[in-house]
This record gives C-alpha cells, structure tokens and sequence, in this order.
C-alpha cells in the first residue's frame, strides 16, 4: 500500500520512462515518414480516433472499477480478519475459567492453555500470509521480460522474495517445534492450525474449561475465519478475468498505435511545424491512457507482493500485538514502519 | 459534515477563487502571447484535448465514486454502532438481574454493575473517536505547504487539535473506573481492550448468575459486533483510497488544465478578433470545473480526519451518550453537540 498522499514524480517516472520512449519513436517514425517518405497516405482523419478514445476511456473505467474493487475487498477481508481476531482473543480470555470444571485447574494451567490457542491464531495469520504470497500464473512476478524482472526486485526488496525466513521463524516461535513439523507438512497449513484450534475446543469441553454455549460461539469464530481464508484465497486464485483484461490492453495498444496517424494530420492544419509539435502531444494522450490501464493492471492482484498490496504483514502485526496485550504481555514486537513509501 | 443545503458563494469564493485567478492569468498568458509575440505555435488542435477531457473526466468520475463510497460507508458504520450500541443499553438493563442468581444481589449493586457496563461503553465510544482522528500519513493535515497548514487550522477550529483533545480526556475520566484508567490509556488501542474488558466484566456476571447463559451469549455477540464496527473503521481510516489512483487523476486534470487555454485560442479565434479574449473566460471556467471535481472527490477520500466533509462523530457519540444515560434513569445529560459555521462535528 503506498502511504503517500501523491505518487512521487521519479515513482511514475521510473515506471513509465521506457514506455514514454517507445512511444516518442513511434511518434517520431510516423512525422519523419510523413514528411521526407511523401506519405501523406499514412495518415487519417480524426473521427475513429475520438470513437476509439472514448470507447477505450468507458472500457478502462470498467476495468480500473473491477480491479479497485477486487482491491477494496480484499482489504475488507483483512479488516474482517481483524475484527474476528479481536474477538477470538476476548472469547478465549473470558470464557475459559473454572466456572463449569469437575477438576478445577491452577491459574498458571489455564492461562498456558489461553495462550496456546492466542498463539495457534497468530500463526495462523502469517500462514495465511505467506500462502497468500504464493505466485500464480497471471501475476506481474511471472511474466517474462522487464515486467516480471521489476515484479521480481519488488517482491524481494518488500521481503517476500523466494526466501521467507520471516514466517518460518515466527511459526515456529508460535507453534512450538512439534506441531510445526506436523502442520508445515500439510498441503494447506492454514486450514489445518484451524481444525487443530476445534480440537483443542472439544478438549477444553470436556475437561469442562467451557461450556456448551461457550463452545458453540468459539467454534463459530473458527467458522468465520474458515470464511475470511476462502475469500481471500477466492481473489487470490480467481485473477480478473483474462478476457476483459487482456482485451482492455489490446485496446489501449491499438488506440496508441492509430492515434500519431490522427494528430499528424490534425497538427498539420496549424502550420508546417505543426507536424513536429504533435510529437509531444501525441506522446502525452498515449501516456494518459496507458497509465490508467497500467494503474488498473498492477491493482488486479492485492496478494502479490507489490507495492499496490494489502498490507498484510503490518495488519497481522497489529492484531499480533492486540493479541498478546490481551495476555497480559509486555514485551511486544515493533509495529511495522512503512518503506520508501510503502506499507507492507 | 456540511449541514446547508447549498454551499454559500463565499465558501466558493474563499475556497477556489485564488485557483481560479491562476487559470485566468495562465490562460491570459497564452492569449497575449499569441496576439502579441506573433507564436502561432502556441495553438493545438483540439482532437488532444477532446482525448484526455474524455478520460478524465471518466477517471475523475470514478474516483469521486469510490470517495463517496467511502464517506458513505464511514457513515453506516456509524449508523450501526448508534444502533449497535442501543441494543447495548435495553440488554444491559434488561438482561442484568437476580432471576439466577443463588445468592441474590442488592438493587444498588445491580444498578452499579449495570451503570459500569454502560459507562465503560460510552468510554469506549470517545476513545475511538479519538483513535481514528488521529492523522495518517496521506491526509492533508500531514501534507506540506498551504493544504496542510489550511487543513491543521480547520482541525483547530472544530476542537480537533492535534495534540491533546480535551473531550476524550474528560470523557474517559468520567465514564471509566479510576483502577482501570491508567492500564486502559496505557494499551496500544485503547478501544480494543475496553472491549476485551467489557468481555471480562460479563464472564463475571454469569460466575455471580446475574444473567444466564443465553443472556452472557447474546451481550457477548453484540461486543463482537462492536469489534466489527470498530475494525471497520479502522479498515476505512487506515487504507487510503489508493494513492495509485487517486494521485495519477491529479497529475491528469493538471495535463488536462496546462493544455486547455493552446486548444481554446485556435477555436475562439474562428469566431472574431475578439474571440481570442473571449476565450479567457471560457478557459478559466473549464478549468475550474474540472479542478473543483477532483478537489470534492480528494477532500472526500477521508471520512475521519477532522475537517468539514468529516461523519460527524462527536456529535453521534453525544446522541448515543444521551439515550444510554436516559436509559440508566439518569436526568443530568449533557448537552447536544451544535454546528459551528455551518458544520457538524
């Protein structure tokens, strides 16, 4: 997530210089052509191109529409992940005492069992981090070329390159050795710390820490983070579709490609000059149109590891935090600090 | 929030006239030039700019979409917790009782633990008030230069100030317990633990039988519930409205604005001698047009950062304060928050 109010103007340099230059060539092949090849042919009226404009400005706002809102739910997941966090540490805090028990179990005894089920759902979080994080097919990261070399220096210098000793370590920390082992082996190691919190559940139950009611409402919360998982694994595997997507680009590139043929003979009209001057012009409308496709491209994915993503370490950091403060802890890790710019 | 039904012509003024001036002096500029210093050049046709006032004006569209989806949803989620919090106030009082209990307790002590559950709720209303006012990085009052010296004053003017703010402190002096003060203050969110200790506070009162089961349940559903509200917010507060979109329609309506008056000489000219003047005008108000929808849309953006197009917070924390003493029988109420120069806060 980039926290700044404005993207920095070497940001969106940097991101579209080698584009600018393209284009200005192309510009610059089609004035040259016009002017020394004689051919005046090559050029066309204005009318299909303000067609074209429009049409591709309608379809790029659906798409930019669509990849926003893929984006905003996304975040509306995580906020939802927070909340029932929140509340699963205050279910687990109040509810687990001696009220209904047969054996009465020492202070010490129920707050380690309090804290293994606080600490099985902060490892949950950054399972489900991590899994998110994965790289599918249609991400930036994947493509060949530039694009999926930038994506690449991204991803590692935001910390989620191929190495990710960061979940590890906290997995452990939070897991125990054992029950790593066990749950690392897992194809979907998020769901099963979840399953393993029902069981610990049902165990609670019977040793009579909880009672039915207590019981239903917990393994409800587990339910509702069952469904915060899915949902996001629903964005994370389901990309926009291709079809609209892909169509949106060939669009924008077809516009680009016709749109010096329009200016030229447009700038002609005002002077010999003219044919130069529309050089820049043609450069700046082409830049506008691919930069709001651009923009709505990289925002499809809020799961892949770049600068436009959900900032889930930070999230998971705050509810980590929340967490352990509700345990009564005091030694708590740092928030994250945004980079550069962006908030991981 | 703004409570006239049309913004008065002086707000206007005061707001946009000093952009306007500069659009008419660019576009004054350009006039003169090409009457004056013979710069034909300086003309374009208008097929570039009929290409991006497309596109952005479709691109400005959408975001002010988006910011009002924005501010609308900060409002339903404070419609919620208005309406969350009621049905906080008729549980409690109705729910706490001796009808359980083994032991019975004496009228004063129910009364006390129901005043306690609903004051610490209350509390727990400001202090989350006061956590999302606090400033984020892409706001205006942490910008540089004349928005954000503009926006740290409006924040003054509605009582806002950036350091201490009186009312949360007054307000959770007087609804929290003095044992629990300091700890409360002392969390990283305050708000999320006066919950967790509303949680504590219920799982006493089932210990002692004053509610039962199905009761401890139904509260302890509606604290959750106030995790969601709180969350919510939170989600709103602290995920700006992506600045990749919402930075690159500015740099777009500048683009727009700095080609405007080189396409708008060559047209007027077709008209008369005149018409290059004529254009002055003309220009300046497309401009401002365009301008004045991305300034709406980029004040809108942030439902929570304490300047006129905020929820009005305060104001809904006092409506709900009032009901929830009213309930407890109490006939020293506070009074209800009023506008000040036309807004709500």
């Amino acid at each position: 997530m980039f926290v700044e109010k404005n993207l920095s103007l070497s940001r969106i340099w940097r991101l579209s210089s080698s584009y600018v230059l393209i284009l200005t060539l192309w510009a610059g092949l089609i004035v040259s052509a016009f002017k020394y090849g004689q051919l005046s042919w090559l050029t066309i009226p204005w009318l299909p191109l303000s067609v074209m404009g429009t049409a591709v400005a309608f379809y790029l706002g659906f798409k930019n529409n669509s990849s926003y809102d893929r984006m905003w739910e996304a975040r509306k997941i995580w906020g939802a992940i927070v909340n029932s966090s929140r509340a699963w540490g205050s279910h687990v805090n109040s509810f687990i005492n001696n009220q209904f028990a047969d054996i009465p179990l020492s202070h010490g005894e129920i707050h380690h069992l309090k804290e293994k089920l606080i600490y099985r759902h902060i490892a949950w979080l950054y399972a489900l981090r991590s899994q998110l994080l994965q790289i599918t097919q249609w991400e930036h990261a994947n493509q060949s070329g530039r694009i999926g070399r930038m994506a690449n220096n991204a991803r590692e210098k935001y910390g989620v390159g191929k190495e990710d000793p960061l979940t590890e370590q906290l997995l452990k920390k939070y897991l125990g050795e054992t029950e790593y082992d066990r749950l690392i082996a897992y194809k979907n190691t998020a769901t099963q710390i979840i399953d393993t919190q029902a069981t610990d559940l049902s165990d609670l139950r019977l040793k009579g820490l909880i009672n039915d009611f207590r019981h239903i409402e917990m393994q409800k919360t587990l339910y509702d983070f069952y469904e915060h998982q899915g949902k996001c694994e629903r964005i994370k595997k389901f990309p926009l579709p291709r079809q609209y997507a892909g169509v949106s680009s060939i669009f924008v590139w077809i516009f680009i490609l016709l749109l010096p043929l329009g200016m030229v003979s447009e700038f002609a009209k005002i002077g010999e000059f003219g044919i130069w001057l529309s050089i820049p012009f043609t450069v700046l409308v082409a830049w506008v149109y691919w930069m709001m496709e651009t923009v709505g491209d990289y925002s499809e994915n809020p799961f892949q590891g770049m600068a436009n993503d959900i900032p889930m370490l930070s999230l998971t950091r705050v509810i980590e935090i929340d967490l352990l403060e509700m345990l009564g802890e005091q030694d708590l890790p740092e928030g994250i600090p945004s980079k550069n710019g962006v908030l991981m | 929030m703004f409570i006239e039904k049309n913004y008065s012509f002086e707000r206007v003024v005061r707001y946009s006239g000093r952009p306007f001036l500069l659009f008419a002096v660019y576009s004054t500029t350009i006039v003169l030039l090409w009457e004056y210093a013979n710069l034909n050049w300086i003309t374009i046709p208008w097929l570039p700019l009929s290409l991006i006032g497309t596109a952005v004006a479709f691109y400005v569209g959408f975001k002010n979409n988006s910011s009002y989806d924005r501010m609308w949803e900060a409002r339903k989620i404070w419609g919620a917790i208005v309406n969350s919090s009621r049905a906080w106030g008729t549980y409690v009082g109705s729910f706490v009782s001796n009808q359980f209990a083994a032991i019975p307790a004496s009228k004063h002590e129910l009364q006390a633990a129901k005043t306690q559950l609903i004051y610490r709720h209350i509390a727990w209303l400001y202090a989350l008030r006061n956590q999302l006012l606090v400033v984020t990085n892409w706001e205006h009052a942490n910008q540089r230069g004349k928005t954000g010296k503009r926006a740290q004053r409006y924040r003054e003017a509605y009582g806002i100030g950036q350091i201490e703010d009186e009312v949360m402190k007054n307000e959770l002096q007087n609804y929290l317990p003095h044992h629990e003060l300091q700890r409360l203050v002392d969390y990283q969110n305050t708000a999320t633990q006066i919950i967790d200790q509303q949680a504590k506070d219920l799982a006493q009162l089932r210990s002692k039988e004053l509610i039962d089961d199905f009761r401890h349940m139904e509260l302890q559903k509606l604290l959750y519930d106030f995790y969601e509200h709180q969350g919510k917010c939170e989600r709103i507060k602290k995920f700006p409205l992506p600045r990749q979109y919402a930075s690159v329609t500015r740099i777009f309506i500048y683009i727009f604005i700095f080609l405007l008056p080189l396409g708008m000489v060559s047209e007027f000219a077709k008209i008369g001698d005149w018409g290059i003047w004529l254009s002055i005008p003309f220009t300046a108000l497309v401009s401002w047009v365009f301008w004045m929808m991305e300034e709406v849309g980029d004040y809108s953006e942030n439902p929570f950062q304490g300047m006129g197009n905020d929820i009005p917070m305060l104001s809904l924390c006092r409506v709900i304060e009032i009901d929830l003493k009213e309930m407890l029988g109490e006939t020293d109420l506070p009074e209800k928050v009023k506008p000040v120069n036309g807004v709500l806060m």
